[in-house]
């Protein structure tokens, strides 16, 4: 679906900076002071571009900003203004504002006031119904406000939710699809598949977090099919992270799906064996990069596409000292793609439960053995920058809290902050199992001490306790 | 019940969307004509020029009067404000259909759109008229790439029918006894291999690694991914050593090698070469089946088929173009020379045909069968360049061949094989001596300069020979001069009592050849230069016949003005 709006990013960040300039001068000055003017004049006309003369909403919600629907994109130079009013809306219990197109009418002592009523909200007990009724003694009618609410997410992430599920299904479908075909040596068009790819795209776009949240699927009759999604949801991922392209991010897309297209043709016994491979068997699986190409030669598309859809197969096992495998004579250096899916194709196997393992590694394990072999097997920079995206507990991770509670890691909501992320509590199903509980963030602290409310002491894989994390992601949408 | 004012309000607006709907069907019928146009002829052609800006006119006439234009879709109907506008069989190249097909469900046109961008929107939707078998993509993924910024649309799933729900929840087998499994495996796990943790300090990015990271998207952008595509397939021949996969390999190759020489891009189409010479010899020891599939690939490269377009490429080639070109040409099969002396006398440019030459000359070298072959071909030109070719290349087959192109019905063959022949210092004069004869005056100058060179046996032998039994097929003077100078150059004592009968002799001789005999006798013991020669020369000069004197005492006078001079 196509849903461009691509000034929000730009009118949305102006119109934020523009509010919390109006509120920050609004505090400091006087009334009839000419900064307060000026900024009151320019949040106006800031609002009058990005509402185009219709009603505007701007929410608050896990975390983010959005606008009209729209997540609001923020650069990195306006991580601290942002944070300031991601922390300015909790403070006055507001979930967010809603501007009527009646503000056009209104004077700039009308703004001046609205400000100042924001802002002395916080010192007030219930600050938003003691706004709402301020707003309402003031005749400001042009602007509601939308209280917090402990209910269901709206319909925006609920919609988002139900799109990413059936995108990763329908992707495994089309891989499946695609895999089968070439391995019956027909030619395979690849419309679905990149139909699909470009749905992703959006979506890692869009939600960053509930794309990787779907990186925990596992399915252990089809693995490789999961593999293969999560591999290019990673490396998709990853890829927006270093500032690709979309059209890159696409292909890079395409690469992840198909970039284990060669294990078609390696037999189930040697893919499933639990012990170690014998070298006549290890020989067969080290020539499925080789296949793996081969296959793409029969996918119907153009040059240039198998030409970037090959860099999958054939990379995914190379390192970046290019030791690995397969033997390389001509190929001289390993490229970008091939450095990405390298790590995203790590990251999946290792914090995925296999045969011939005696345990998966929890997410966190699987980053710090990466790290180990930074420089060697994984391009540093790319190796920094997953290990930023995912966070240091990655999403999927069942963290055991000094609190005696699990937590399942379900998102960061800052960009700045990597270390304390939101945790969906683990409750007793009263079953045997477990359900999902409240989401609390790892940044909570105490009012009165100032120090953190809950804290890591340990981490362990989902599987261990039969879980599959992108159950408790995507429940509210099935 | 409507008040007068009411319904004159009604009528108004019923003019109004009349008015409204008028214009959106302009703009829908231009679209259709401009599709059209744009299926029957190229996209530069003046009626597709004509049709994109009538349909841009009238676009840009609705959108600055009403606003975005949306048109919703179905598989055979256009539909504007919830009536049809338009209906078309549910087919392929039909525009509903077409639109309707990848599952758009509402297209929108909006404010703001330029011209630009409407043509490249109609170029797509002409390349995705029709979908083939297992397409690469379609509107929608075209649509996508190109992220028009004034056109939306709203497109439906339509690929995935009853496909079964997956299946999150846990397989039973991954679960485990639970938190005491946990309490265990973390106890192995703190006493086994530990991963340190990563320190946050050394995930923080360097002002230098954010450059780096920068530079790397941006080349990443930039280049040329069939560089990398090249060389994962070379690998993949050379690792991956079964024969059905290396040939589908080699087919890519193939067309790589082709699409490169079109492009120009010389530097791939160099590279598909060179390292396919390296493959086969690493085959050469181990891999039998390899050698053929590779030379076969090589011969199709040097095919007419494969060369023949480059023609049209190389019209503009600048010097270092044809320098890559010429480095390219002679990696091919000789059999490419069948190829390349077509193209070389139909190209003007004498760069190019210098250049060809020298390839043809490489190629030759390795076997000449091929250039052979090409020296029966009716074009005169072109043997005479081969046989220029040929005459570079030393050894006893390509003389071979020269003596046998020196009875060439062209005259500029024949001189053209005739002068590599006599440069070599094993050449028997008398394969050649009937070239004295040769209608040309090229032919026979040049032979009869290369048999007076030295003082030869041979040589003398034969043009006595020529000259006393009257062997000449050409009778001018000029000829016969020529030939006795040349006796006189190679000659010996032997021939001293021919030319002193020819000289003064009184036996007959037929009146038009009398006095032609007598001066060429006079040169030819001039050129001698012996003291026999000059006792015969001062004989003639005191004979009785007043034409012998002349002709002894004109030399004689020469020769005195030479030593005096």
């Amino acid at each position: 679906m196509s849903e461009q709006k691509p000034e929000l990013s730009v009118l949305g960040g102006r119109f934020v900076k523009a509010f919390h300039h109006m509120i920050s001068t609004v505090k400091i000055h006087q009334e009839n002071n000419q900064l307060i003017k000026e900024s009151v004049t320019h949040f106006a006309e800031a609002l009058s571009q990005i509402s185009g003369g219709m009603e505007l909403e701007i929410i608050l919600w896990r975390g983010r900003f959005f606008i009209q629907g729209e997540k609001l994109y923020y650069r990195k130079e306006s991580f601290s203004l942002i944070n300031e009013m991601l922390d300015y809306f909790p403070q006055r219990g507001l979930r967010g504002l809603l501007f009527l197109p009646s503000f056009k009418e209104s004077s700039l002592k009308e703004f001046v006031t609205f400000a100042r009523l924001l802002n002395e909200s916080a010192g007030r007990d219930d600050p938003p119904n003691w706004l709402d009724k301020q707003l309402k003694a003031s005749d400001l009618k042009w602007v509601e406000i939308l209280k917090e609410m402990d209910e269901a997410p709206p319909e925006l992430e609920l919609k988002r939710k139900e799109q990413a599920r059936q995108s990763y299904m329908h992707a495994m479908v089309a891989v499946k699809e695609v895999a089968q075909k070439v391995s019956q040596r027909s030619v395979a068009g690849i419309r679905k598949a990149r139909r699909l790819a470009q749905t992703m795209v959006d979506l890692v776009l869009d939600d960053e977090s509930l794309m990787l949240g779907l990186t925990t699927i596992r399915d252990y009759d089809d693995y490789t099919y999961t593999h293969s999604v999560n591999v290019a949801v990673l490396a998709m991922a990853l890829g927006k992270r270093i500032g690709l392209s979309q059209i890159f991010l696409e292909q890079l897309g395409i690469c992840g799906m198909f970039h284990d297209l060669g294990k078609v043709e390696v037999p189930i016994e040697i893919l499933l064996k639990p012990d170690m491979l014998n070298t006549g068997e290890w020989d067969q699986m080290r020539k499925h990069p080789l296949i793996g190409v081969h296959r793409v030669l029969n996918l119907h598309a153009s040059r240039e596409m198998k030409s970037r859809a090959a860099l999958g197969p054939f990379e995914h096992h190379l390192n970046y000292n290019l030791t690995g495998y397969p033997k390389i004579h001509f190929v001289s250096k390993v490229t970008l793609f091939g450095k990405i899916l390298r790590i995203a194709d790590t990251y999946d196997a290792l914090t995925s439960e296999r045969k011939y393992r005696p345990r998966a590694f929890s997410p966190d394990e699987a980053l710090r053995l990466m790290w180990s072999k930074v420089g060697e097997d994984y391009d540093p920079i790319l190796l920094k920058i997953f290990v930023n995206m995912v966070g240091v507990y990655p999403v999927g991770t069942i963290l055991k809290l000094d609190t005696g509670e699990m937590g399942l890691v379900v998102d960061y909501p800052r960009d700045d902050e990597r270390t304390r992320p939101e945790v969906l509590l683990l409750e007793d199903d009263g079953q045997g199992g477990l359900k999902g509980g409240k989401t609390v963030s790892l940044e909570e602290r105490d009012e009165k001490t100032g120090s953190f409310l809950r804290n890591v002491l340990r981490c362990h894989h989902p599987a261990k306790l039969g879980i599959q994390p992108a159950q408790f992601y995507l429940q509210e949408a099935s | 019940m409507a008040t007068v004012e009411e319904r004159q309000s009604d009528r108004v607006q019923a003019g109004q969307n009349q008015e409204e709907w008028q214009a959106a069907e302009k703009v829908l019928t231009s679209l259709q004509l401009a599709r059209k146009n744009y299926s029957l002829y190229p996209e530069n052609h003046v009626n597709c020029e004509r049709a994109l800006e009538q349909f841009w006119l009238q676009l840009d006439n609705y959108l600055s009067s009403y606003g975005n234009l949306r048109f919703d879709l179905a598989k055979d109907k256009v539909i504007f404000q919830g009536e049809v506008m338009l209906s078309e069989p549910p087919e392929e190249g039909n525009l509903p259909f077409t639109l309707f097909r990848d599952g758009i469900q509402w297209l929108e046109l909006q404010r703001g759109i330029d011209s630009e961008e409407v043509e490249q929107f109609l170029q797509l939707l002409n390349k995705y008229r029709i979908l083939s078998d297992e397409p690469e993509g379609d509107l929608v993924t075209a649509l996508w790439e190109a992220r028009f910024p004034h056109i939306q649309y709203y497109v439906a799933d339509m690929f995935w029918g009853a496909e079964p729900e997956f299946d999150l929840t846990p397989s039973p087998g991954a679960a485990e006894e639970g938190a005491e499994v946990l309490e265990e495996e973390n106890e192995k796990a703190s006493k086994s291999e530990c991963f340190p943790p990563i320190e946050p300090a050394a995930l923080k990015m360097t002002p230098e690694e954010e450059a780096e990271l920068r530079e790397m998207v941006r080349m990443e952008e930039k280049r040329d991914p069939v560089f990398e595509y090249l060389d994962i397939l070379l690998d993949s021949l050379l690792e991956l050593r079964e024969k059905e996969n290396f040939i589908h390999i080699l087919e890519s190759l193939e067309d790589l090698f082709h699409d490169s020489l079109a492009r120009k891009n010389f530097e791939i189409t160099l590279k598909i070469l060179k390292s396919l010479r390296y493959l086969r010899k690493t085959f050469a020891a181990e891999t039998n089946w390899a050698l053929p599939l590779i030379d076969n690939f090589l011969l199709t490269a040097s095919s007419a088929k494969s060369l023949r377009p480059m023609q049209t490429a190389w019209l503009d080639m600048d010097a270092d173009e044809i320098g890559q070109v010429q480095q390219i040409l002679v990696l091919l099969q000789p059999e490419a020379i069948q190829t390349l002396g077509g193209m070389l006398i139909e190209t003007n440019s004498l760069r190019l045909q210098k250049m060809l030459l020298e390839v043809i000359y490489v190629l030759a070298y390795r076997d000449l069968k091929p250039l052979e072959a090409m020296l029966g071909r009716p074009e005169e030109e072109l043997v005479q360049r081969l046989v220029y070719v040929l005459g570079r290349l030393d050894g006893e087959k390509s003389t071979q061949i020269l003596t046998r192109m020196v009875r060439h019905p062209s005259p500029r063959v024949r001189h053209e094989a005739l002068k590599p022949l006599l440069s070599r210092g094993n050449t028997d004069i008398r394969g050649l001596f009937h070239l004295i004869d040769d209608e040309n005056d090229d032919v026979r100058r040049l032979i009869l300069r290369h048999m007076g060179q030295d003082r030869n046996k041979a040589t003398e032998t034969l043009l006595l020979d020529y000259l006393e039994q009257g062997k000449q097929k050409r009778s001018d003077d000029e000829h016969i001069i020529a030939c006795f100078r040349t006796l006189g150059r190679c000659g010996s004592q032997s021939s001293i009592p021919f030319l002193r009968k020819m000289l003064v002799g009184r036996g007959w001789l037929p009146s038009f050849r009398k006095v032609s005999y007598r001066q060429g006798a006079a040169f030819a013991l001039q050129s001698m230069g012996t003291q026999e020669s000059q006792e015969v020369l001062e004989e003639a000069s005191k004979s009785l016949f007043p034409g012998v004197r002349a002709i002894a005492q004109k030399i004689i006078d020469g020769q005195t003005k030479q030593k005096k001079g």
